[in-house]
This record gives structure tokens, sequence and C-alpha cells, in this order.
């Protein structure tokens, strides 16, 4: 599995369908078939750019690596395992291993000082005026928290794989490029819990089959709990999640706010019928939610000038807002 | 906030979005510039398609037949940038308007444009790839590209100052006035936001989202597969045979429904009557449209990558200023907005069941004031502390004292005079006690020593040496410059940045 998929679990932290996912190793070819996934897929022209830019930049790694991390070194030499020493080295499809799960980067660029082995990414989104996308630098720092951890384990010294990283990243409109360090050390103490979390899981027997069909990799997946989330559209299962939160009517369907708010009110049907008052809460979690959506349904009932709780016989919506409310015209606001 | 939340959990119920506001809070020009497009894949400088103009029906279409030829590109650009020039050309009349000056005791006459330029796209990517794309074209050495570089800088400095509407994008605009019971990330897609607040009929909101999912992006990145499918057989036919109309026929196409919907947005928040303080924020925007032009003119604009020292500390004081007043104009603007504080509890709805006008207590100075008493009966519990104060438009007050059902409060400030006793309410009167005042005021006096965010850390980096490689095909590049070389973004020294975000200087005080 490549570094990003296996980052891809702290988008979605406490969802067991999908540590299940990842722990048995899915094809994911396979399921996005058979869940009608939309393909994914990256553009010819983003490939050719990636292309072009690993290639000008590999040639200027020396340089780079020379400036930001004070190793003098010459062109980067290719390598089969972790290299010992100092110098700047290529390691081609590495087989390395994160806890029981295989990493398989197609490339790892690393630079030795003598004592520390400092990982280096080549990215092509674009570093403008010293700032790149933090969306996408935290991505990247997730997966090179991925590399760092997986050589941790492989190198017989863990402590010797330093988790600052030479991230290299073209400069503004060109294709020069330019390095930044970029320290993953909380990431990597973040994937460990993550991982595990992954550990604990047990695997539904269906998912041990060596070639499971498609059908039966679904329906063995769907008897795991899923839990619905802001970080679901990135994960392969979302189209098939999301339908199923559609048609339970979760209340996580509607966001982590949501789901945080009503807390262990599952459904959205019952949470808006502990709000209306159609049904009296169970217990002293319950109350809190009901007391909290009621007042929310008294204000926006009172907005919107209906059934409104708040003052009784709510006034017209517009006048009741503008004259009633503060900020009304100077004179005698509010008289009736 | 719950008010939120209760929306949401009604659209998921219903299967559609419910309204989170009455009134439209952003200025909607009469004759907006709509943008959308789609850039090459990874290079924001590279433009494949734009469409853009100020008619619905008849909207410019610009390809460029091989967007990583520099030539080719900058020709393209060129004719957006004469384009959105003679657009911008229709906002130069002024009129002449009084405005305090100095410490606010002397009056001038100053000239402020009558309107300002209103630039609308599909969604936040759009929005920074319009800043992109300035950034871009302000390197350029052309001067038609230049300017519109400066222009482009300008317009998406504005997105960042909440409550400006010079870039509005479409998916913020139905955001603002609708709550979905999809993910908030969700909401990020504009043929899914509308799919929920008009599912077509027939259908309910999941799967009409469903279905606009299935669409053409808004942009500005294009779909991988139609990259692949259309895309490239459509360069590569204009390449070679110099026939962009399958080009022009596949852009078109794969424009079209963003610009639709575009549209769709805009006529769907001009529904909705405008709120009392829009035109306020907008004289703001057209205020720093006027001192924008004016900087053109003189040739004296400038923007600056990242702001330190006391243009940031001017631009954080502007933002929070920004932010509190925003939320307050909205707030007093429409009771669906005021329906937020009422569910957090800051704010109070009631019913007024006890007057005491006459009451006095004595102060400081040991002389006896007029400070009337209100009783007022709450649906619920008033569960904020003593001390806490509330406003009824002009009229300010204290809680003092509050049960389940009922608040007493003092009046501080307002009606604390015999002659202006009639401005309080009369018994029996609803009302709603905001958390808001007349108008907070910030004053933005220095501080002796910055706050640390503000300050600049870090010693000015070194220019560095090394030339930019460019994308372009260099054979194809019988460029202005050196072949292949972008040139150096003009270098402005960082004393006299008029940086575009602080856009303290160019309105009056106390605007807001």
């Amino acid at each position: 599995m490549d570094p990003r998929r296996i980052a891809g679990l702290l988008d979605a932290p406490g969802c067991r369908r999908r540590q299940v996912l990842d722990a048995a190793q899915v094809d994911l070819g396979l399921l996005a078939e058979a869940i009608g996934a939309p393909p994914g897929g990256q553009s010819p022209y983003a490939r050719e750019r990636d292309g072009t830019f690993t290639h000008l930049a590999t040639a200027r790694l020396p340089e780079l690596v020379g400036r930001h991390l004070g190793i003098e070194c010459a062109a980067a030499a290719e390598t089969s395992e972790l290299p010992v020493g100092a110098g700047l080295w290529v390691w081609r499809e590495p087989k390395l291993r994160l806890g029981g799960l295989p990493v398989t980067p197609e490339q790892i660029v690393l630079a030795g000082d003598g004592k520390l082995l400092h990982p280096v990414e080549i990215r092509s989104y674009a570093c403008l005026d010293g700032h790149a996308d933090p969306t996408k630098v935290a991505g990247t720092a997730r997966e090179l928290a991925v590399v760092v951890a997986a050589l941790r384990q492989a190198a017989p010294v863990p402590e010797r794989v330093s988790s600052r990283c030479l991230l290299v990243l073209p400069r503004n409109f060109g294709l020069a490029p330019v390095g930044t360090l970029l320290d993953v050390a909380p990431q990597v103490r973040r994937l460990g819990w993550s991982l595990a979390q992954l550990d604990a899981v047990d695997l539904p027997a269906r998912l041990r089959l060596p070639q499971p069909s498609g059908e039966t990799l679904v329906s063995a997946l769907t008897e795991v709990e899923a839990r619905f989330g802001d970080g679901c559209p990135s994960c392969p299962m979302y189209t098939h999640c999301r339908r199923d939160a559609e048609d339970t009517g979760t209340v996580a369907r509607a966001g982590g706010a949501a789901a945080n708010l009503c807390g262990p009110v599952g459904t959205a049907a019952h949470a808006l019928a502990l709000a209306h008052g159609e049904r009296t809460p169970n217990g002293e979690a319950e109350q809190a939610i009901s007391d909290e959506l009621a007042r929310a349904a008294a204000a926006y009932g009172w907005a919107v000038g209906g059934s409104g709780v708040a003052p009784a016989g709510g006034p017209g919506t517009d006048s009741a807002g503008r004259s009633g409310t503060a900020g009304g015209p100077a004179g005698k606001p509010g008289a009736r | 906030m719950s008010l939120d939340v209760y929306q949401r959990l009604l659209a998921l119920s219903q299967a559609r979005a419910v309204p989170a506001a009455s009134r439209a809070h952003r200025h909607l020009s009469p004759r907006p510039w709509l943008l959308t497009g789609y850039h090459l894949a990874g290079e924001p400088s590279a433009p494949v398609a734009i469409r853009y103009g100020s008619f619905r029906d008849s909207p410019k279409l610009l390809t460029v037949a091989e967007p990583r030829d520099r030539a080719l590109r900058f020709a393209a650009l060129g004719g957006l940038a004469r384009d959105l020039a003679t657009y911008l050309s229709r906002y130069t009349v002024t009129e002449p308007v009084v405005r305090a000056t100095g410490n606010g005791r002397e009056l001038d006459v100053d000239q402020c444009c009558v309107d300002a330029p209103q630039i609308v796209v599909p969604n936040e990517a759009t929005a920074h790839w319009v800043g992109l794309l300035g950034q871009y074209l302000r390197t350029l050495d052309d001067p038609v590209l230049a300017a519109a570089g400066a222009h482009l800088g300008w317009i998406a400095s504005r997105r960042h100052l909440p409550g400006s509407s010079v870039l509005l994008t479409a998916t913020d605009l139905l955001t603002t006035h609708w709550r979905t019971g999809q993910l908030p990330t969700e909401d990020g897609h504009l043929g899914r936001l509308l799919a929920w607040i008009e599912p077509p009929a027939g259908s309910d909101a999941w799967q009409a989202a469903r279905d606009a999912e299935a669409m053409p992006p808004a942009g500005p990145a294009s779909d991988p597969s139609w990259d692949q499918v259309v895309l490239r057989p459509a360069l590569e036919r204009a390449k070679e045979q110099g026939d962009v109309r399958r080009l022009k026929l596949a852009a078109a196409e794969v424009l079209g429904g963003a610009w639709r919907d575009t549209w769709a947005a805009v006529d769907l928040v001009r529904m909705l009557p405008p709120g009392e303080h829009v035109a306020k924020r907008w004289e703001s925007d057209r205020w720093s449209w006027t001192r924008h032009r004016e900087r053109v003119l003189a040739g004296t604009v400038s923007f600056s990558a990242r702001l330190s020292d006391v243009p940031a500390y001017r631009f954080l004081h502007e933002l929070e200023t920004r932010t509190a007043a925003l939320e307050r104009q909205m707030a007093l603007d429409d009771p669906l907005v005021m329906a937020r504080y009422l569910a957090t509890g800051e704010a109070v709805a009631g019913v007024v069941i006890k007057r005491d006008p006459e009451h006095t207590v004595v102060n400081s100075g040991g002389r006896s004031v007029l400070r009337p008493l209100l009783w007022v009966r709450t649906p619920a519990a008033f569960d904020r502390p003593a001390g806490t104060e509330l406003w009824w438009g002009k009229v300010g007050m204290v809680v003092r004292a509050a049960t389940d059902d009922t608040v007493e409060l003092m009046v501080t400030s307002g009606a604390v005079t015999r002659p202006k006793l009639g401005l309080l309410p009369d018994a029996d009167a609803e009302i709603v006690l905001a958390p808001f005042g007349p108008l907070q005021y910030f004053p933005d006096n220095l501080p002796d020593e910055l706050p640390w965010p503000t300050r600049s850390s870090r010693p000015a980096p070194a220019p560095e040496q090394d030339d930019d490689l460019d994308t372009d095909l260099d054979s194809a590049a019988p460029a202005a410059t050196a072949p292949g070389r972008v040139p150096e973004p003009r270098a402005v020294p960082a004393e006299d940045v008029a940086a575009p975000a602080t856009a303290a200087p160019d309105e009056p005080r106390g605007l807001w």
C-alpha cells in the first residue's frame, strides 16, 4: 500500500470500517468497481508536470540538500537497503513494513549526514512567494510521517531516521526547485496512535479470503460499523457509506458539528422529535441535547414567524426582527 | 452554534435546504462580471479555457490551444485583460463626499466612485485562482497584462475582508443564506448546493445532489478523465491542424454548467430583500476601489506577499473590527441571524411585564441618577450572569438578576434622562435584547510593542539566485525576455508597501 493510503487513516479517526479496509489490505480498484464509485485518477497533464519537475529537481538535489541540511554530497546514488553514513541516495521501490502493513512507496530519497538520515520529498505543487497550499503540505506531511515510521521500523537504530524532512517544491510559476524543512514528528506520533487502533481490529472472516469478489468485499465491509464524518470524502468507501447514512437518516450525515451536538442521539428524526418536544428525553444526556435543540427550535420558530415559541403569537417576520430587535430606527421602537 | 445544527437536521429530514437568512447580506451589483474556467492540471498560470462576462446569454469564451506556449497564453490573456479593463472603465464616475479628516473635527470634500466593480466566481478555488492569475500577470512586462494583474490583485485582496462584496463566490453566497443537510465540505460543490436549494421537480435533494456531482466540475481544476478523453485530443487537433473549433465546443460545453449555476446562485440571492447595512458595507468597497484607481493612475500599486510589523498589525486589527461589525450588522438586519444568538442564549426575547422608570441609584460622585428598571418575561431561563450588557436599539441595559422565566434589567444608557424616558419599551411590548450595542469602536492606536504574531521573526530572505525554469515550450517562446525565463517579480521595498490587504487608509474612519 502506498503511504498516501496509510496516511488516509488519519482522516477518519475512529471509523472501524476504514480500519478494517486497510488492515485487510483490500484492493481499492476492485472495491470502487463493486460500489460504483466515480473513477478517480490523475490528469495526464498533472502526470507530465510531475515527471518533468521530479527530473529537474533530482538533478538539483545536492545543492538543495547542501543548503538546507548542510550535507555536502554528490548526485544521488542508487541503493537497495537502508544506507549508512553521509551522502544522498535514491531507494527505488523499497519493501517496507509499518506494523503489520506493507508500505511500498515508488521511491524514497534519503540524505545522510553521518549520524541521521533525512527523507527528501519532491512534490510539484507550487510554492508561491514562500507559501505553499497548506492543505497540500499537510497531506504531504502525513505521507512523510508514514515513510519515517516505516523507515524507523526497518532501521537497526530507529532514532537514526530523522523526522526532519526536506520538501522540494517548484518556486512560483516556474519549475525552479526550492527546498524547505518540514518536521513531521507530530504526524508520526498521531500515526502511532492510529496504528495501535488498527492492530486491535479483528478482521471479519470473509475478508481473510485470498481473492474475495467485489460483492463479498462490500457485504463484509458493511457488517463492520462505520463512523460517518467530515473526513469521509477522501475515503474509498465514501459513496457507499454516504448512501447508508442517507437511508438511515443518521445525524452524522449533516457533518461533525451535528454529530457532536447530538451525541448518543443517532438519527435526525429522533433529534428533531426531542427538539420539538414530541418525545420525552431518556436520561440526562438526552435531556441536555433536547434542551439545546429545543432552544434552537424556538429561536428558529420565532425568526420565521411560524409557531413562535418565544414571544407568543409571533409578530410578522419582517417587522419582528427589525423593530422589535435592537437597531431599529430612532423614534419609539417597538411600540405596538 | 446549535441553530446551525438544528437547521442542518431540519434540512436533512426534509431533504431540502432551509433558509439561514431572510435578507441578502451581500451587495449584488446590477451588472456583475462572472468568471469560470479551467487551468491545466497543476499549473494555475496556464489557463485552458475561461468563460467570462456580464451578460448571461452571451459570455465570452477564451481558449488556449497550447496552454504551455507563452505567446498563445499571453494573446489569450491579453483579450481577457482588455475585456476586464472595459468592464472596469464603467466604474470611473465619482461623486463628491463630505467626510471628516484629522481627528474628526474638520470636514473635507473627497471624491468617491459612485459604484464599484463586482466579480462573481463559482467557488472558493476559482476565487483563489483569480488571485494567482493576478499574481502571475504582475510578473509580466506587458503593460496591459500587468495592469490587469494589478486589478485582479486588488479584487482578490478584498476576498479576505469580512463584509466585502467585490469578489463573491457562488458557494459562499448560498451557504450564507441557506443550510443544507450534507457535510459542510460537500457545500463547497456549487452543483450540490443548488440541488439542495432547488431540487428539480420529481427528485429529492439526495438524488439531485448525486446527479449534480456527475456533471463536469466547476473548476478551476478539470476532471482528470475529461483531460484524457476530451481535452487532450482537442488540444492536439488545435496544435497540429490549427483547428480550434473542437476545443471551443468542448470548453463551452464543459464550462456551461458552472456558468449557469453561478448565475442561478446570484438570482436566488437577488430574490431576498437586501439587509439594511449592506449598502454601508458596499460603501467601504467603493472607497477602496476609488483608492485603488488612484494608485493605478499614479503608478504606485504594489503588493506584498507577506505582511509584517505595522501593516500586519493594522490588517489584523481591521479583520477583527470587520468581523465584529459584520456579525453585529447581520444580526440587526435579519431575524434569522439574530435567532442564532437567541439559540445560544446571548440574546433574549420576551415580553416586558413591569417597568420602573423612576428608579434611581447613587453614582460614584454621590449624585442620584435615573436608572430605570425593566422586568422581562422570557420563555426559557436566561443563564448569563448578572452584569451582562444587553441592548434594545440604542437603549443599553445590564442584567441585575434572572429567574427561570424573568430577567430584571437596569437601563444604563440611551434612556436615562427624563426627556428620553419615552424611548423605553412599553409594558406588554415584545422585545428582543441583543448583545450588540450601537457601534463597537476599536481604537487602532499602535501599542508600544507589537504583539508577537505580527513581528517579523526572520530577516528578509536573500533573493534566490537561481533562474526560474519555465514550463513553457522553449521553441515556441520568442518571448520578450530571455527564452524560457520568467522575469523576476518586481521587487518592492518592504517599507513603502501599501499592502493590498491593508485597506485601512482606504476608508474613512468610523465607517464601520
